[in-house]
């Protein structure tokens, strides 16, 4: 309940960033999200929307450089996420 | 024993689907992103982003309204009186200006060259730091006659970028000072020919060999028959025991301040509309 009601406060702001907010400090709501939240797409929704609409150029040396990289984070995040859920239930 | 070994089991599966549903939407957005709906998308998104920005307006106005409020009159009075000033000096140079400006424009007529675009005028949606690109997003569009590939100005005959992506009422303006865009431009009042590699946020680079006759503001304009400028020699770099030194060029303005700014249409196009 509590990440539920964290997950669609952080949405609206994500919203609300796309097209207002400067874009660290979007980046930074979408990281914490990430973070705390367990499977939180919302960050690459807003990541993918976010070169959808201003389309991208180069971040890092690399074409679509922020969607390509929140997608690694995710990803890395959610296999130690379930790793230590994993372990932690064995134990 | 064997109900924990179930239950992990069924967490092990539950969390290899999950990552492997996270896979297959990560491939549709990264398909979206590169692929041919990607415009229609963006478009969508634009059109999405209206009433956001028609807000934000009211709101800035609202927050202007209440800080000429806050301000004491002594305050006003005196950034009244500065502004005046700066008006009236702002004016005696713009009426000259104006004049070499004519005088220019008439001399080339003379010689069987004419303009080669006209100015129309476009409000910025959104601009960098929202933008995590160098990209303007603009309220004109294909309904307005703006086309892929048209350039776009600020006040002053500044050439900011162009016009990369086209909807139906709005359009995405690639900036110069994006990374990875070169521009072959014209230094300082000798027009030393080079090329300008963009760093971003209105900032340019550009490596010279040493020695080379360029001052800090110098103009760096693009090589065009209308008086076109690219920005300003800000900084001058020159490392000891290196043949070369290094050009920091920058905008004259604030690129994530701009409110207006002007989509050049070729005469004949804007004659047709």
């Amino acid at each position: 309940m509590e990440h539920l009601r964290l997950r669609i406060i952080l949405g609206i702001v994500l919203l609300i960033g796309l097209f207002i907010l400067p874009f660290w400090v979007s980046a930074i709501v979408a990281l914490i999200g990430l973070i705390v939240i367990p499977y939180y797409w919302e960050a690459l929704i807003f990541l993918a929307f976010a070169d959808l609409l201003y389309h991208g150029g180069v971040t890092l040396m690399i074409r679509y450089g922020f969607p390509l990289l929140a997608a690694l984070g995710f990803l890395v995040l959610e296999v130690v996420r379930g790793y230590l859920r994993e372990n932690s239930h064995i134990g | 024993m064997m109900i924990t070994s179930f239950r992990h089991d069924k967490i092990k599966r539950d969390r290899r689907r999950k990552i492997f549903t996270t896979l297959l939407a990560l491939s549709v957005i990264m398909f979206l992103a590169r692929g041919p709906l990607s415009t229609r998308l963006g478009g969508v998104l634009a059109f999405l982003g209206r009433p956001f920005w028609a807000i934000e307006d009211i709101v800035l106005a609202g927050v202007d309204a209440v800080l000429v409020q806050v301000k004491t009159k002594s305050s006003l009075e005196e950034e009244n009186t500065h502004l005046r000033e700066l008006l009236d000096s702002v004016a005696l140079s713009a009426h000259t200006r104006n004049a070499i400006e004519d005088e220019n424009a008439a001399l080339k007529a003379k010689l069987g060259r004419n303009p080669e675009y006209s100015l129309t005028v476009a409000r910025v949606l959104s601009s960098p730091p929202v933008s995590p690109y160098d990209t303007l997003l603009i309220d004109a569009g294909t309904d307005h006659g703006v086309a892929l590939g048209m350039d776009v100005f600020s006040d002053g005959d500044w050439k900011i970028g162009q016009v990369t992506h086209v909807w139906g009422r709005s359009s995405l303006v690639t900036l110069y000072s994006a990374p990875d865009i070169e521009l072959s431009v014209a230094v300082g009042s000798s027009s030393i020919p080079a090329v300008a590699h963009g760093i971003g946020g209105g900032n340019f680079r550009i490596i010279l060999p040493k020695g080379v006759d360029v001052r800090e503001n110098d103009l760096v304009s693009i090589p065009a028959l209308a008086p076109e400028y690219l920005a300003k020699v800000k900084a001058i770099e020159k490392p000891a025991g290196s043949s070369l030194e290094a050009l920091f060029l920058q905008l004259p303005f604030n690129v994530s301040q701009l409110k207006w700014v002007y989509v050049a249409y070729p005469v004949s196009d804007k004659k047709a509309n």
